[in-house]
């Protein structure tokens, strides 16, 4: 299900419209996506991992993950 | 999930214990109305239906309690036998019935019970409730019962629809992440422009833009409701309409009658827009005010022409005065004899210099000695024309009579305007023209108007000639122009208001754009990055989530279409439709119509071909979930096909065969009564394809006032 | 060249207070319109100087020349007559400078001048100009006391498309 829900995520026009990834280069697992340098594909990575280990998980703790998620590796 | 088995003990007109034993495919029970087959449907949702709590004592074969003697107790029981996951599941619900010495009647109050047998026999108690609700889930539950026809259109309300995609489409799954990254971006959101408040010596411009953008989205939001509210009450109208027309005999003509009366209506429209009756603005615009000028140029151009004569008199015998002064100077030089002098100038400059410097004149051949009268005279003459090359210098400064000039520039404009008195005079006549061609735009629309209500009668009449009851049908006649009109003007409504939308909708995302700059120039980079990246994702988890959804929605559209191209009786050769409504709340409508093959709305379909739609798409549905790997439900129908008449039912019956799911169906066709006015089946009946059928009739005799002697028999057919 | 025209078109005409209720705001949009009043367009002014080149005119036919009394509270529009019509910004409406010359050479008519005292320079420009702009208020005035007569005779009449119109057309 994660995987299904990254790829039909990074499907989207917009990796490829504006941050310029390359459909071949697009990962199709979620290791590999959150190994992945572009921010919006370990972002979206991280986020589809965390929903889908905890389904219940707060809006507030999602927060306080993605943020330390991006000060991290992203940005 | 198969039901193997429904057993009925006691329960309403089935007395003791009656067996139903299913198969897998196609499942029919006939029996004419009033001989048990609704108390048969009645029994399964009694106990599905475990929420509902019922009042046992109404639910108690009357038979049986009659038949029940002393102080004897017996049990009313409903009983489902089901095949689940290669196990058989029985799930009963029952109570027990007592009679008291009195003859009064106690029940217990209904239990459910569960027992689960594994493959190898062993048999268990289970939890009745869980065991129900895992055998046959609560929400398939919903998409499987349908009794009547109208009960069909399940998409008809739009919590439905959402339902469904939660049980069958992806969509589900991406819900959650929009509203958590919704959740996250407008933090994110929150933290840029805190940030800003801080930093900024825009403060104030930033602040203003963050009250503005608030009223905005209440505006925009407040659109949105009024929308919704549109498109809500628009389709109330059209579904009031769609009903009455199905008690339309004639159908086509009255198609073709509001075609006719729509093309009428364009036309009146624009007729009507020709008429031009800003008359007002015409007086300025147009100078039709002017009409009555010409008499005021007149005394104008008078007045100004006699002063600018008055004027020139003046100036001349000004002139003429100031002329005789002049002449006077000129008498005093004048030459002896009173002999007109020679032009000034002649001879020339070069010829006098040169004859006074020879001391000759040479003009008349003599002598003319410095010193002399006629040297001098030569002098003077040189002398006086020299003068005569100077400018002539004002004689004196204040003897101009006129300082001004004011009169010029009225003299131009009385001209002007003297080529304007064509147009004063055309003014009368342009006016009649408007009116008369208003006059006859008005005529034209009273003729349109009339042709319409002539069209609006003639389909009054149509309506006349319907199916539908004296008291429904004047409320229907009487209401049905009205609706038809507030449909147009609930359409050119929802054109402005959609319009507001995107108005509001702009200027909310500009204000936004504007206000981010600003947080831009200030605010903390990283947070920066992070909304912009987050608003990205935010995009694409929306759209993705859309996507699925239209995904979904073609997925049942083509299954809806393969199947109704099967099962269709009427072999109607247009398609079914799904016309996602307008998505701006959370939940999204949608329409499921017929089109024709030229893709043209089909207006009123019958009924039968309505059904034969909903049909399709149940079988639609219900094949998703196996598509989804999902178990498959079976689906049960009372009177599904009351519209279609006993050929048209067998027809149907045999494409349903053709699908495997398992299918229970109840039917009042196929039963007739013989010579002997006993109940029969008709022979047509062995021509229906089929896995299982019964037959549920009374045990005659009865007496229809005596709930005593009600007996439903069950035979296979 | 000296040109009265000009000065007449800087200049801001009067008008009697009374009427902005009486008759300006139940005919024109003047003084802020409601949805109702904007809804009759056409049959009513946008602008109160529009109202006012009417009732001017209507005065003008009528002859009904009426002085503001002296006492009586007075009020314009701030803009000066070469504006009026001009910055209306509406695409549809037309240019009213012609217009403008119209009603000058009006007032020029009925207003007494003796041109060759302006042209010798023994009256003042000055004069001339208030005298024509009395008489354009004076006129103006006449017709508003008109229409509001008219108004309260009748309020109905106006909701009429061409009741305007025929008020110009009968006032000969």
């Amino acid at each position: 299900m994660s995987n299904e829900l990254l790829n039909s995520f990074l499907d989207h026009e917009l990796l490829q419209d504006k941050y310029r990834v390359q459909k071949k280069d697009l990962p199709n697992n979620l290791k590999d996506a959150l190994k992945s340098e572009n921010s919006v594909v370990n972002s979206i990575a991280m986020i589809v991992q965390t929903i889908q280990s905890d389904s219940n998980i707060t809006d507030k703790a999602l927060k306080t993950k993605v943020s330390q998620h991006l000060n991290e590796y992203s940005l | 999930m198969i039901i193997k088995k429904v057993t009925i003990e006691n329960f309403l007109c089935y007395y003791g214990i009656k067996e139903f034993e299913f198969s897998k495919g196609l499942n029919i029970i006939l029996g004419e109305n009033g001989e048990g087959k609704t108390k048969f449907f009645d029994a399964i949702e009694w106990l599905l239906n475990t929420s509902y709590s019922s009042n046992e004592i109404t639910l108690i074969s009357q038979k049986a309690l009659t038949e029940v003697t002393g102080r004897e107790s017996f049990q009313v029981s409903v009983k489902l036998t089901c095949e689940h996951d290669d196990e058989i599941v029985y799930i009963t619900r029952q109570f027990r019935v007592s009679k008291l010495k009195d003859e009064s009647v106690e029940t217990t109050k209904s239990i459910l019970e569960g027992v689960k047998e594994s493959r190898t026999g062993e048999r268990d108690i289970v939890d009745g409730k869980q065991w129900l609700d895992i055998v046959f889930p609560p929400e398939i539950r919903r998409y499987s019962m349908f009794k009547g026809e109208s009960s069909l259109n399940i998409l008809k309300e739009d919590a439905s629809l959402s339902n469904l995609i939660n049980l069958f489409s992806d969509a589900k799954n991406y819900d959650k992440y929009a509203s958590k990254i919704e959740f996250l971006r407008v933090e994110a959101e929150r933290e840029v422009s805190e940030n800003t408040r801080i930093n900024t010596k825009k403060k104030a411009e930033f602040e203003s833009l963050e009250k503005q953008i608030i009223l905005a989205q209440q505006k925009k939001s407040q659109i949105e409701e009024q929308l919704d509210r549109l498109e809500q009450n628009t389709n109330t109208t059209i579904e009031l309409v769609k009903e009455a027309e199905k008690f339309v005999v004639n159908a086509t003509a009255l198609e073709n009658i509001n075609k006719r009366i729509d093309i009428l209506n364009e036309r009146k429209q624009k007729n009507d827009a020709k008429i031009e009756e800003n008359y007002t603005t015409s007086l300025l615009d147009d100078f039709w005010i002017l009409m009555h000028f010409e008499p005021i140029h007149n005394e104008f151009s008078r007045k100004i022409q006699e002063s600018e004569i008055a004027k020139r008199q003046l100036q001349q015998e000004f002139d003429i005065s100031k002329g005789e002064t002049k002449g006077r100077r000129i008498l005093q030089a004048k030459l002896m004899n009173n002999s007109s002098p020679l032009p000034i100038g002649v001879p020339n400059k070069a010829v006098m210099v040169e004859m006074l410097k020879d001391e000759i004149c040479k003009v008349c051949n003599r002598e003319a000695k410095e010193g002399t009268e006629a040297y001098q005279y030569m002098e003077n003459n040189l002398k006086q024309f020299l003068t005569s090359l100077e400018p002539e210098k004002n004689i004196e400064e204040d003897e101009v009579i006129f300082k001004n000039n004011y009169l010029k520039s009225l003299v131009n404009m009385s001209t002007n305007h003297d080529t304007s008195i064509l147009k004063f005079r055309s003014v009368i006549p342009e006016i009649q023209d408007k009116f008369d061609f208003n006059k006859s735009r008005e005529e034209d629309s009273v003729r349109f108007q009339e042709q319409i209500d002539k069209e609006k009668l003639e389909r009054t009449k149509i309506l006349g000639d319907s199916s539908l009851g004296e008291d429904r049908l004047l409320d229907v006649i009487k209401n049905y122009n009205q609706w038809q009109t507030d449909i147009i003007n609930a359409n050119r409504s929802k054109v402005t208001v959609e319009y507001q939308y995107k108005e509001a909708s702009e200027s909310l995302s500009s204000k936004i754009e504007l206000r981010d700059k600003i947080g831009e120039q200030s605010a903390n980079n990283y947070l920066i990055k992070k909304r912009d990246l987050l608003k990205d994702i935010e995009k694409i988890f929306k759209e993705t989530k859309e996507r699925k959804f239209d995904e979904f929605l073609k997925k049942l559209e083509d299954k809806s279409n393969e199947i109704l191209a099967k099962i269709n009786v009427d072999a109607f050769l247009g398609k079914i439709i799904f016309i996602k409504k307008r998505s701006t709340t959370n939940h999204t409508g949608i329409n499921v119509e017929l089109v024709q093959s030229d893709g043209t709305p089909f207006i009123s379909p019958n009924q039968s071909l309505e059904t034969s739609m909903h049909i399709a798409v149940l079988f639609a549905i219900s094949n998703l979930a196996a598509g989804k790997k999902l178990e498959e439900y079976p689906l049960i129908f009372d009177a599904p096909t009351s519209s279609f008449g006993e050929s048209k039912t067998s027809t149907f019956l045999n494409l349903l065969h053709n699908n495997t799911n398992q299918k229970i169906l109840l039917l009042k066709d196929f039963v007739a009564k013989n010579d002997d006015n006993k109940l029969t089946i008709k022979k047509e009946f062995d021509l229906v394809k089929r896995n299982k059928a019964f037959w549920v009739r009374l045990d005659r005799p009865f007496d229809n006032g005596k709930l005593s002697t009600i007996n439903t028999l069950v035979s296979e057919i | 060249m000296e040109n009265l025209f000009e000065s007449f078109r800087s200049k801001i005409p009067n008008f009697n207070a009374d009427y902005k209720v009486d008759v300006f705001e139940k005919l024109s949009l003047y003084g802020g319109g409601t949805d109702e009043r904007r809804d009759s367009r056409g049959k009513y002014f946008e602008t109160g100087y529009e109202l006012y080149i009417y009732a001017f005119f209507l005065g003008l036919y009528r002859n009904e020349f009426v002085t503001i009394p002296e006492k009586a509270k007075k009020e314009n529009f701030r803009v000066p007559i070469k504006d009026w019509g001009n910055k209306s910004g509406k695409i549809l409406r037309k240019d009213f400078s012609q217009m403008q010359e119209y009603i000058f050479s009006a007032l020029i008519a009925k207003t007494e001048i003796d041109f060759i005292a302006l042209e010798k320079g023994e009256i003042e420009e000055d004069v001339v100009i208030k005298n024509i702009i009395h008489q354009f208020e004076c006129f103006t005035n006449g017709g508003l006391i008109y229409l509001k007569n008219k108004y309260e005779e009748h309020p109905a009449y106006f909701m009429r498309a061409s009741y305007l119109l025929d008020l110009i057309k009968e006032s000969i």
